[in-house]
């Protein structure tokens, strides 16, 4: 019994989360297909639907833990559920969000890859970069899944900041983010390029190293999320 | 099922300010607790508690002799109805029906559609689109129906019309009856819900002011009719709590337990005795510790 409570909490808040994932990949792809065929600019190659989706995946990952504390706490202790449940199971469900944010641009950059060698499209597809370097992909999708959780942790923990302590201590919080932020541009971007940063990055011990740090930063947000909900009032 | 909730000298601070002061009380289980007092008076603080919404700044407070804040077991075993803020709350009423239906280990779904249709709630209309009322009767379907073994409804009824009201009131009844639990309704419409109540706890400025069976504070009062003079003279020296004219007839309320001579000389003066309404003591109490 004890165990099924925070695996309530993962499955509703997960399909919460799934639903609105479908909307913003929707749209995001359908921004694509404008850019693809329409805003194509000529010949210029293109790049595919992974490396286009990045930042957006970062960004919607950003807003969904921004609106994670509103949405979801009250309503689980609400329905008589622990903070620690609730806890386990928005992290969890968070995680399964990160995984299939990586999963879609990887298969949807998968099948244009495929298409492109396949039949003629109007423009050059570059679905290469993240799948023909060596190890590429694998590094590329860990990167994704890493920097998307990390951007939905700074966002639970603006969110927490807000919802605990009220606007002005919640600017704090909005700081404490912009640290994060540039560990994590520290980690992944060691140089200034703003675009190329993962083909840069081929399966290497440095990647690793890189990969290693980044989880740290995740389980210390956990940890720290851990601590600020754990004894939390909640709004009324 | 029901279960009963104990608070063991609780106060409760809001930086200096002093929501609850040493508040100790059991509520048995199984029994619908009213829990009246003045705007402020700390109701809704002390309820809150209850259901796990905050720690208290001391004390305890307990379901079933266990502390309940970040007790798994205990925390579901609550439900806590309030005035909530839907003004941003666009799922349907439906989704959120669904929702209680997830977590909640004793909701029963058919008891929850008997309730939509007997309060005509519109469940496929986003939450923050329904009127006042109909979102009152939303939380009252996901409190009935959750069914909880301590059930808590502060002021639930906010917005809803006499006869939605009514129904709220007759399906607590009915439903005590068929699936026993722990009710506690806040309230200051008590002149309304008084014939709920199996016990009565007054609350003033976050003080315990009284907590008795229900029957216990009818004695605390009675209402004494007749001529005007008969009662004047009857009544002296005794505590008004209210009057009352029409013509030469006179009703008075006193506060104070009637010995059976007392009343044996009523009887003797041709003066009728009554019962005292809840209200009117709640309104005396309050107004003398204040």
């Amino acid at each position: 019994m004890i165990s099924a409570r925070y695996k309530k909490v993962a499955a509703a808040v997960f399909s919460d989360m799934f639903k609105w994932s479908l909307w913003f990949f929707s749209i995001l792809f359908t921004i694509h297909l404008v850019r693809v065929f329409w805003l194509n600019g000529g010949t210029n190659q293109i790049e595919g639907f992974f490396i286009f989706a990045q930042y957006s995946v970062n960004i919607f990952m950003l807003v969904v833990g921004i609106m994670a504390a509103y949405v979801f706490l009250s309503r689980h202790i609400q329905q008589g559920i622990s903070r620690r449940d609730s806890y386990i199971g928005t992290a969890l469900a968070a995680t399964g969000l990160a995984l299939f944010a990586t999963l879609v641009p990887l298969i949807v950059n998968g099948l244009q890859h495929v298409l492109a060698e396949t039949i003629s499209l109007p423009v050059e597809l570059d679905t290469a970069s993240a799948f023909e370097t060596t190890g590429g992909w694998v590094a590329a999708a860990i990167a994704l899944f890493l920097n998307a959780l990390t951007f939905f942790l700074a966002g639970w923990l603006i969110s927490i900041g807000y919802y605990r302590f009220g606007w002005i201590a919640g600017f704090a919080f909005i700081a404490l983010s912009f640290v994060v932020f540039g560990l994590n541009d520290y980690l992944w971007k060691p140089t200034s390029d703003m675009v190329g940063w993962m083909t840069y990055h081929p399966l290497e011990v440095d990647f690793w190293l890189t990969a290693l740090g980044s989880s740290t930063m995740i389980l210390v947000l956990f940890f720290l999320m851990r601590l600020l909900t754990k004894r939390v009032p909640i709004k009324m | 099922m029901a279960a009963s909730v104990q608070l063991d000298h609780v106060t409760l601070k809001f930086k200096k300010f002093e929501a609850l002061k040493d508040v100790s009380l059991t509520l048995e289980a199984g029994k619908i607790h009213g829990l009246i007092g003045r705007n402020g008076a700390g109701k809704t603080s002390l309820l809150s508690l209850i259901a796990a919404f905050r720690e208290p700044t001391s004390g305890k407070v307990l379901v079933d002799s266990s502390p309940v804040f970040e007790n798994p077991e205990k925390m579901e075993q609550v439900a806590f109805v309030y005035d909530k803020d839907y003004k941003e709350e666009t799922e349907k009423a439906k989704k959120l029906i669904a929702l209680a239906s997830h977590y909640r280990p004793h909701f029963d779904m058919d008891y929850a559609e008997h309730l939509i249709k007997r309060f005509k709630l519109p469940i496929d209309k986003p939450v923050n689109k329904l009127s006042k009322g109909m979102q009152s009767a939303l939380n009252v379907v996901i409190g009935l129906a959750s069914r909880a073994p301590i059930t808590i409804f502060d002021e639930a009824y906010l917005g809803m019309d006499a006869p939605a009201r009514e129904i709220f009131y007759k399906e607590i009844l009915k439903d005590q009856e068929e699936h026993p639990r722990t009710f506690v309704l806040s309230t200051h419409l008590v002149s309304e819900m008084d014939y709920l109540f199996d016990d009565v706890i007054i609350i003033d400025q976050g003080k315990l002011l009284l907590h008795e069976p229900y029957e216990t504070i009818e004695a605390y009062g009675v209402s004494v009719t007749g001529a005007a003079n008969e009662v004047n003279t009857f009544t002296a020296g005794m505590k008004h709590l209210s009057e009352q004219q029409l013509g030469g007839t006179k009703s008075v309320m006193i506060y104070g337990e009637l010995t059976d001579a007392k009343r044996q000389e009523a009887h003797t003066m041709g003066l009728e005795i009554g019962p005292v309404a809840l209200q009117d003591l709640f309104i005396h109490l309050t107004e003398e510790a204040s």
